[in-house]
């Protein structure tokens, strides 16, 4: 038998359906903050990471990040985007009206991306400020990904409680 | 009066900073060869730095609460009342410590009670290191407007 939305109990899809919404306003609020640090530019990532001439800058001062400070923005992002991911992963894996090689991808897309991104902003910090482009690119497949998976899970949940 | 104020300043001057620390600092702030004499002003101490006969400033080490710990900090002051320099003596904090980067410091150097000294208008805030920013730049002004109420006053000469 297989496992969908429509069959599992009800309560499991109001669970599901309030932990997406949350999930939801939370990354979303999270963009916002990226937004307000960086403007979600790249040369306002390169800033955010390498630091800008004080002089040359208005507002607050950007120094280069330290690598203590790397490595823990490395490993709370990483661990705990993986999580959410993981969270919609099963979300999209319990959809029926999806051909099973769109869920496959959409399942796998977030992860690849995850580490594509991190790596960019390694490279970015300590090698070449223009990998910002590859981290702004992979963070807004990311977050697209993520944004419809959450929209189909959402819509089957609805379908399913109909 | 100076009793009520200091409390009122509350920049406390426990945890200190390391002897070795303190001097390096003074030595870098008022050049090698000083003479430092220390002043006892109520429960305060403060250093008195002069070559020859001739006074260079003062200078004394407070605390502020950071994030979660206190940021030891020295304040040095010329004999006009006016701020040489500011240097981060210890910082405990794992984020926040760009506060320690001379060209964060350099802002508050010629700085005297009446500049404002405030985060957003004299002083520049730093990305990522904002809660320190505002702790250290309020101890400053609190210190600052301490050693030159204790000048004036005839309380350290």
């Amino acid at each position: 038998m297989t496992v969908t939305w429509r069959t599992v109990p009800a309560t499991l899809r109001t669970l599901a359906r309030w932990t997406m919404i949350v999930q939801v306003v939370g990354y979303t609020t999270s963009l916002v903050f990226v937004w307000h640090t960086t403007r979600l530019t790249p040369p306002g990532i390169a800033s955010r990471y390498r630091g800008a001439n004080p002089e040359a800058v208005e507002g607050a001062m950007q120094f280069p990040k330290s690598f203590a400070e790397m490595l823990t923005i490395t490993h709370t992002h990483l661990l705990s985007m993986a999580v959410i991911f993981v969270i919609t992963g099963i979300g999209v894996a319990l959809c029926e009206r999806m051909g099973e090689r769109w869920k496959r991808l959409l399942v796998a897309e977030p992860f690849a991306a995850l580490l594509v991104s991190f790596a960019a902003m390694w490279l970015m910090r300590y090698g070449d400020a223009r990998f910002a482009w590859l981290l702004e690119a992979s963070s807004s497949v990311l977050a697209v990904t993520f944004y419809v998976q959450s929209y189909l899970i959402l819509r089957e949940l609805r379908r399913a409680a109909a | 009066m100076n009793g009520v104020l200091a409390v009122l300043l509350l920049v406390a001057q426990q945890p200190g900073a390391p002897p070795g620390r303190v001097a390096a600092s003074l030595t870098r702030l008022f050049g090698p060869g000083a003479r430092v004499d220390t002043l006892r002003v109520d429960s305060f101490t403060v250093m008195r730095v002069s070559r020859a006969d001739s006074l260079l400033g003062f200078a004394a080490v407070g605390n502020v609460p950071g994030k979660d710990q206190p940021i030891t900090f020295l304040v040095a002051v010329d004999p006009a009342d006016r701020l040489r320099d500011v240097d981060i003596l210890v910082y405990r904090e794992p984020y926040g410590g760009e506060v320690a980067y001379e060209a964060w410091r350099r802002q508050f150097r010629g700085k005297g009670t009446g500049d404002s000294l405030r985060v957003g208008r004299e002083i520049r805030s730093i990305s990522g290191a904002t809660i320190s920013v505002h702790a250290v730049t309020l101890g400053v002004r609190r210190l600052l407007a301490q050693l030159t109420a204790w000048h004036q006053s005839g309380a350290i000469q």
